[in-house]
């Protein structure tokens, strides 16, 4: 079985490893910390052009229903979020927007300001009212934590009780494991249970939470935690890399790589020193029996070498700050289309 | 330090298992502590809050910038002042009159000069003596023949989490006079391990790491679930963590895997002491998660994880109580 490498473990990266999977290659992901996938909204705005029905396998499962096609959100405050696919409780089809709506949340938390949305709400010509919720939680201090029992929802569900509004907006509060309980609440309440789109928040945590799992159930081995310091390259192939984690450093042997660090975050945002347009500043290339001298450069998805040969077995994906003629929001959808012109373009190397 | 990459995501905050409890709105937050106290004038006003923090290194992991958290809330700990927590304050004392952190009630010492130590820990000495116990027969059936040493002292980990860094320096000092008179130094604790190889430099190895490619057969029956400790995975070494279910599993041992079972337990970084009652919600909304798995227990490799969890009323066993030798 061929032995693949994929660097990255956001979108790009978990699409890569899933799909290298299924297609029979041996799988280890390597990925350092929180992707930009975990920063995102857990929507994707603008339907992908290629590999539709991948895409779609890729994020079907029995913990969070995703619905597609035309579809319009509420963001947290209160403006319209148009998107191409996303959990089923967070959009509804254009055109069938709710005639009113009860916003709830806590005042003065920043995961809902229940008065300001509301506002914008009635200003978009949306019935809408207020109901903010008993209590106070330092704004540092994610409101899921005080979700996290049955006791809690059952308050939130007998506060709701005396709710007219046809649909109730609630702030971003579940994680994968727990997505059952807005089903479950939407049959108490019998009202459509909306939650308010949220960049940075529990819904982009969940979809990049959801992605590894796919990854892990189709054999994918996952190092999370570590990280990719360099590469061993003989002639035009990378053979090898060098991963630490901890304190413990282990080599392993490839016979093809997908790079997909490339986001906005690379590296610690140090926007002065690196090239934003080379996603693969972050490696030191090693030649084969000439083990320093790195700094390389990436060019169309390919890895160049300091010897100037582009690599054969390697492929880039996810670059989406590369990318210039990327649209507004567009980031997840192109990072799972160009995960998938990777392995294709391996596949066919 | 590289405090000033903070993009303020909130990863961080996601990721706190102390702020994710509703015991934790006190923690005013790894942002808070992390990145932002360590910058700016007004750290003071925190007072002893900043201490509401397991260290268990998760929102180090979490941030998208590779911001060191850690290392800045130790260094913000240091200069603290200081007058401390009652549970500190125990844990001080206790250093200065005999060295380790709790009451030592072990009383198996070995000390046969072999070139091995076996160091437990002080949890391994005070509390959980059955745990020091089984380990230690682990190792001599594994041919492993070594001392428990009754003049090794604290490692000073938990010293230097609440900021006493001469103490633990003074520590380090007499271990090592020890240490010298052997070649090799087990432990059973991630905390320690992590101190003696980062702070005192020497190459010493978690049980788990010597465990490894021996033929082993599971003691238990039933099925468990693991809780892996924050020092092991996100310190040690992710690897080493791994080879905690894999050695179970071969060993025959029916080991259940979950999503979070490498969440912080709450018995870190001095809260066990310090904030109880912290300690105790995290390790009780843990131990329910368990229960909802329907596992018949827990096993671990950490005695702070073992002490902790197992207040919130489940079994749980640690790596060397759990397997035997198979011949």
């Amino acid at each position: 079985m061929s032995r693949a490498l994929v660097i990255g473990n956001g979108a790009a990266g978990t699409f890569s490893s899933w799909l290298l999977a299924k297609r029979g290659w041996e799988v280890t992901q390597v990925g350092r910390g929180t992707p930009s996938t975990a920063l995102s909204t857990g929507c994707l705005r603008s339907a992908p052009d290629v590999c539709r029905s991948e895409i779609s396998e890729f994020l079907s499962n029995a913990l969070m229903s995703m619905r597609s096609g035309r579809r319009e959100g509420i963001s947290k405050i209160g403006t319209s979020f148009q998107c191409w696919m996303s959990p089923s409780h967070s959009t509804w089809e254009v055109e069938e927007t709710p005639k009113s709506i009860a916003v709830v949340g806590m005042e003065g938390h920043p995961s809902l300001p229940v008065r300001v949305t509301a506002a914008m709400l009635n200003e978009r010509g949306i019935k809408a009212n207020s109901y903010p919720m008993q209590g106070s939680v330092p704004s540092d201090m994610p409101l899921a934590a005080s979700f996290r029992n049955d006791e809690a929802w059952e308050s939130l569900a007998e506060g709701l009780k005396g709710i007219s509004e046809e649909a109730i907006l609630l702030p971003a509060i579940v994680s994968l494991q727990d997505y059952h309980r807005l089903d479950q609440l939407e049959r108490r309440c019998a009202r459509k249970i909306m939650e308010a789109i949220t960049p940075l928040g529990p819904s982009g945590q969940r979809l990049a939470d959801l992605m590894q799992w796919k990854a892990r159930e189709s054999g994918v081995t996952i190092w999370d935690g570590r990280k990719v310091t360099s590469l061993e390259v003989k002639g035009d192939e990378v053979r090898g890399a060098t991963v630490i984690g901890g304190m413990d450093a282990r080599n392993i042997a490839v016979d093809a790589i997908v790079v997909a660090t490339g986001s906005v975050l690379v590296d610690g945002l140090v926007l002065k020193e690196r090239h934003l347009s080379d996603p693969f500043s972050m490696f030191q290339v090693i030649r084969y029996e000439d083990p320093l001298k790195g700094g390389y450069d990436g060019s169309n998805g390919r890895l160049i070498a300091i010897n100037g040969r582009t690599m054969s077995n390697v492929a880039g994906a996810g670059d989406c700050l590369s990318s210039e003629h990327r649209t507004y929001g567009s980031g997840l959808t192109e990072a799972l289309e160009s995960a998938y012109l990777a392995v294709r373009a391996l596949e066919e190397a | 330090m590289n405090e000033g990459r903070c993009v303020k995501c909130g990863s961080c905050l996601r990721a706190c298992p102390v702020l994710n409890d509703p015991s934790g709105s006190q923690f005013p937050g790894p942002r808070t502590t992390g990145v932002d106290a360590p910058r700016f004038m007004e750290r003071d006003s925190l007072g002893r809050n900043v201490l509401r923090c397991s260290m268990c290194h998760a929102c180090e992991w979490a941030c998208p910038s590779g911001i060191t958290l850690t290392r800045s809330m130790l260094k913000l700990r240091s200069e603290m002042s200081a007058e401390r927590l009652p549970g500190h304050r125990k844990m001080v004392e206790n250093v200065t009159s005999f060295g380790r952190t709790v009451s030592t009630e072990f009383n198996g010492w070995i000390e046969n000069g072999n070139r091995t130590l076996y160091f437990p820990g002080c949890i391994g000495l005070g509390r959980l003596t059955r745990l020091t116990s089984s380990v230690s027969t682990l190792l001599t059936s594994l041919g492993i023949q070594h001392d428990i040493s009754s003049e090794v002292l604290c490692c000073g980990s938990p010293l230097l989490k609440i900021g006493a860094f001469d103490m633990a320096e003074d520590l380090r000092r007499r271990n090592l006079e020890v240490f010298a008179r052997y070649d090799r130094v087990i432990t059973s604790c991630p905390g320690c391990t992590y101190q003696l190889r980062e702070v005192y430099g020497i190459e010493a190895k978690h049980v788990i790491e010597v465990l490894k490619g021996s033929d082993l057969r599971s003691r238990l029956e039933g099925r468990y679930a693991l809780q892996v400790p924050c020092h092991l995975k996100r310190g040690l070494s992710p690897w080493t963590a791994e080879d905690l279910a894999s050695i179970l599993e071969s060993a025959g041992v029916n080991v259940v895997r979950m999503p979070r079972e490498d969440g912080c337990c709450g018995g870190g970084g001095g809260m066990l002491s310090g904030f109880p009652e912290t300690s105790s919600s995290i390790a009780r909304n843990k131990v329910d998660m368990y229960r909802r798995a329907g596992v018949d227990g827990v096993i671990t490799a950490c005695p702070f994880c073992s002490l902790n969890l197992g207040r919130g009323g489940i079994k749980v066993l640690d790596i060397g109580e759990a397997i035997a030798p198979k011949h």
